[in-house]
């Protein structure tokens, strides 16, 4: 198969408005030099290489940034946006446009991102072969203080930079950029929206029109999704945004249907009703959790009916030595409904556990990462078991990673390179890693960087979360991959997973109406599982009523005239 | 090309949340008390002109992002209450220097409110009740704990939507202080904003959520009532 990632990536940009992105004029990256000959080529190489993707970029950001006529936001701020997808080189870009912003103006450049992001944006500048005058690298957990010290001294700045730019969502993080004193504004992210608030900050930031009035005209159109992608053509069209990505490097197999037991559909309805007779004797607030209670409730019940079967199919994978990524929730239910024989409520283990449990009968040791308690990232109490489960889990993760590493002074893990600087290959100590849904953003060390290495496959489960499941994909292909990944999803027609693909394929559809290549497959494959699991559904169902009406004794029928007697018409009333 | 699903499912969780949606209606069932032009100034205006955004951020500084929103958001509730208050402390003060005024029996009516108001230490008692159900989820208790967190989250995100299509409405006035978050535990922004305006149709079940909880709690877990005044 061939490597995506051996070409530049697809211009989304260029499809979207049929070729027509404004071309730019000046080459801003002319001005720019290294500091030292002897790293200058690399930097070179972006500006007369065969691949135009930093080049363009960081001249049609400066076009737009620097043009008197561009829109404003409310701010009264210039705004583009590099909606690149991963390994496209949004660092470089940054690193490019702050330092020609600043050349420009004359005022420093100021590049914000997550604290732990800011050492390799570094090692971008350097490896570049540039310095850091004109450059203000500042967290942008320490935004607020930085921007306080900045009113005190009366700095300005050429433009705001923001690296991982979808953390906008969060409200903090929006009052503190309008605030930042600089008239423009840069943005670089992958997933820039995932939903329509996220996608209206942008889209009113690019058009400079108020986000309600973004709103009004896409939630008064017909088709959401093609009022979306009409706004985003319109923008990218008047020069506002530039989105070029890698198409998905792998298989994405036909979806597997498990078949579902007449137990598990009895169980199903005995939830379903039993939750429905819950919810009558309860107060409102109650009501409410209690439906949340019944989606894990059947989530977990129709998880655990799939455990038999990935096993099988892992032991498979391994066997033919491949790595397996295996994403799933992972919700240990006590049910309020189904009860146990000793008449204690009916317990089922989160189906990653199961799954881990299954495993571990089979010898098959594997990593298994744990998730999070809820909204632990937020309340500052839950801040050292979280430290705590990282810990683990990232020991946990270190297990399935191939590649030789030492443990620094500090306790940090460093990769071992050899003469040629190139990381040392050695086999990971698990080739099996459990990842709940939750948890499965991050981890860029599971992507197969050693050719030598086992290729890797990856074990869905359905979720209704399309940004977890498209984060899931991630961790099996992105741009250092060395091999393609194999995508299995699994799944039944039980009314859970009929639930979830029914809401990740409309989470999907939104992110899909970027244009995105990546994405296609797997609205494809959403598309296909949730035909499939209703088809099946539907053919199940009416097998059960004929067998019903089978069973039942018959009788001779017996004429009524009153069943068949037409109506009456009445006077002014169409029959 | 892609060919998307033509099987509409039919979500058997859509019966059981019919009937569990928040009243999202912005109807009045009476007049608005204006108390601007009794007090000579506009309370809420000030306090959205006094609000220092980064009051926090040296404090704050180096906190991960999602900690430092929850930190701001309980600002934000401590600030919505001290506002209120200081609302009825003024107009206490007017209505003891203006009794025989058309308007002193709304004032007086409004007056009223401030005992249900109840302390401000409920707004810093919303994570501890929080961290228990988390701990509790079997109880009933904690369902009913998490599930009024829920709603409260749908109701103060439709009402952000609401006040931004309406920005000339005074009620939502109070909601441009929120600083474009529902909050962390919204049931405390919401009650504070339901005290000010509960001639509006979707304050009364914020009274009977907390409500519910209130009785729940006092007759199963008094002791999570513990740093209540």
């Amino acid at each position: 198969m061939e490597n995506p990632f051996d070409r530049p990536p697809i211009n989304i940009s260029a499809a979207l408005t049929d070729g027509r992105v404004p071309k730019w004029r000046k080459d801003y990256l002319a001005s720019i030099s290294a500091t030292t000959n002897e790293k200058g080529r690399l930097l070179e190489s972006l500006r007369t290489g065969e691949d135009p993707t930093i080049r363009d970029g960081v001249n049609l950001a400066l076009s737009r940034l620097l043009d008197p006529e561009a829109p404003r936001d409310s701010f009264g701020k210039a705004t583009f946006l590099v909606h690149d997808g991963t390994g496209t080189g949004k660092s470089f870009q940054a690193i490019l446009a702050a330092k020609a912003l600043a050349a420009e103006t004359g005022e420093p450049a100021l590049i914000t991102t997550r604290a732990d992001l800011i050492p390799a944006l570094r090692r971008d500048l350097d490896r570049l072969g540039l310095d850091d005058s004109q450059i203000a690298f500042v967290p942008i957990e320490q935004l607020g203080a930085f921007l306080k010290e900045a009113q005190r001294q009366k700095m300005q700045f050429s433009a705001t930079i923001v690296d991982e730019a979808q953390d906008c969502r969060i409200p903090e993080v929006r009052k503190i950029l309008e605030r930042i004193p600089a008239n423009r504004q840069l943005f670089f992210s992958a997933t820039p929206f995932h939903n329509l608030d996220e996608f209206c900050y942008f889209s009113s930031k690019l058009t400079g029109k108020s986000s309600h009035q973004v709103k009004g005209e896409i939630t008064a159109a017909k088709d959401l999704h093609l009022a979306v992608s009409d706004q985003l053509r319109q923008i990218t069209s008047a020069g506002g945004m530039l989105h070029r990505e890698f198409p998905f490097y792998g298989n994405v197999l036909p979806p597997e249907l498990l078949p579902l037991s007449s137990e598990s559909r009895a169980a199903e309805t005995q939830l379903i009703n039993g939750y429905a007779r819950l919810v009558e004797n309860r107060n409102f607030p109650s009501r409410r959790k209690l439906r949340e209670d019944l989606a894990t409730e059947l989530n977990t019940a129709s998880d655990v009916t799939k455990v038999d079967s990935i096993l099988q199919r892992t032991v498979e994978l391994l066997s033919q030595n491949r790595k397996v990524i295996l994403a799933g929730d992972d919700q240990p239910v006590a049910s309020r409904i189904l009860r146990a024989q000793d008449g204690l409520p009916k317990e089922t283990p989160g189906f990653l556990s199961a799954l881990r449990l299954a495993m571990a009968a089979h010898g098959i040791e594997c990593s298994f990462i744990r998730a999070f308690p809820q909204n632990s990232e937020a309340i500052p109490a839950l801040s050292a078991e979280r430290a705590a489960i990282g810990a683990r889990n990232f020991a946990e993760m270190a297990r399935f990673v191939d590649g030789a590493y030492r443990t620094g002074e500090s306790g940090q893990r460093l990769e071992l390179r050899d003469r040629d600087h190139k990381p040392v290959f050695a086999p990971s100590q698990t080739n099996v890693i459990l990842l709940p849904y939750e948890q499965v953003a991050g981890w860029p060390e599971l992507n197969q960087r050693f050719p030598q290495a086992p290729e890797v496959s990856m074990i869905l489960t359905p979720t209704a979360s399309a940004d977890q499941f498209i984060q899931a994909i991630g961790r099996g292909s992105r741009r250092n991959s060395q091999g393609p990944t194999d995508v299995h999803l699994v799944a039944n027609d039980s009314c859970a997973d009929r639930r979830r693909l029914s809401q990740l394929l409309k989470g999907l559809q939104f992110i899909a109406t970027t244009g995105s290549p990546a994405i296609a497959p797997f609205l494809q494959l959403a598309a296909d599982c949730l035909d499939r699991t209703s088809i099946q559904r539907t053919a199940q169902d009416q097998s059960l009523i004929q067998h019903q009406k089978n069973q039942q004794p018959r009788s001779p029928r017996i004429f009524d005239p009153n069943r068949c007697r037409a109506p009456q018409a009445r006077p002014g009333v169409r029959l | 090309m892609i060919t998307l699903s033509t099987h509409h499912f039919m979500d058997p969780l859509d019966e059981l949340s019919n009937f569990l949606a928040p009243v999202k209606s912005d109807q009045l069932t009476g007049p608005i008390l204006h108390s601007a032009p009794l007090l000579g100034l506009d309370v809420w205006q000030e306090a959205i002109d006094s609000f220092d955004v980064q009051a926090e951020a040296e404090t704050n500084a180096g906190l991960p992002l999602e900690q430092q929103q929850y930190l701001s958001d309980l600002r934000v509730d401590r600030y919505l209450y001290d506002t209120l208050a200081r609302e009825f402390d003024l107009l206490d003060d007017w209505f003891r220097k203006n009794p025989a005024q058309p308007e002193s029996a709304r004032v007086a009516a409004f007056l009223r409110r401030r005992q249900q108001c109840g302390a401000r230490s409920w707004i810093d008692q919303q994570e501890k009740i929080y961290l228990w159900a988390q701990k509790n989820e079997r109880d009933d208790f904690a369902t009913s704990i998490l599930g009024w967190r829920i709603l409260s989250q749908e109701l103060a995100e439709s009402l952000l939507a609401w006040s931004s299509r309406e920005p000339e409405d005074p009620r939502g006035q109070q909601i441009r202080l929120w600083q474009d978050s529902q909050g962390f535990y919204p049931q405390n922004r919401l009650r504070i904003w339901a005290f000010r305006f509960p001639e509006d149709a979707r304050a009364p079940q914020i009274f009977e959520w907390e409500a519910a909880i209130k009785r729940e709690m006092f007759e199963t877990h008094p002791e999570l009532l513990t740093g209540v005044q």
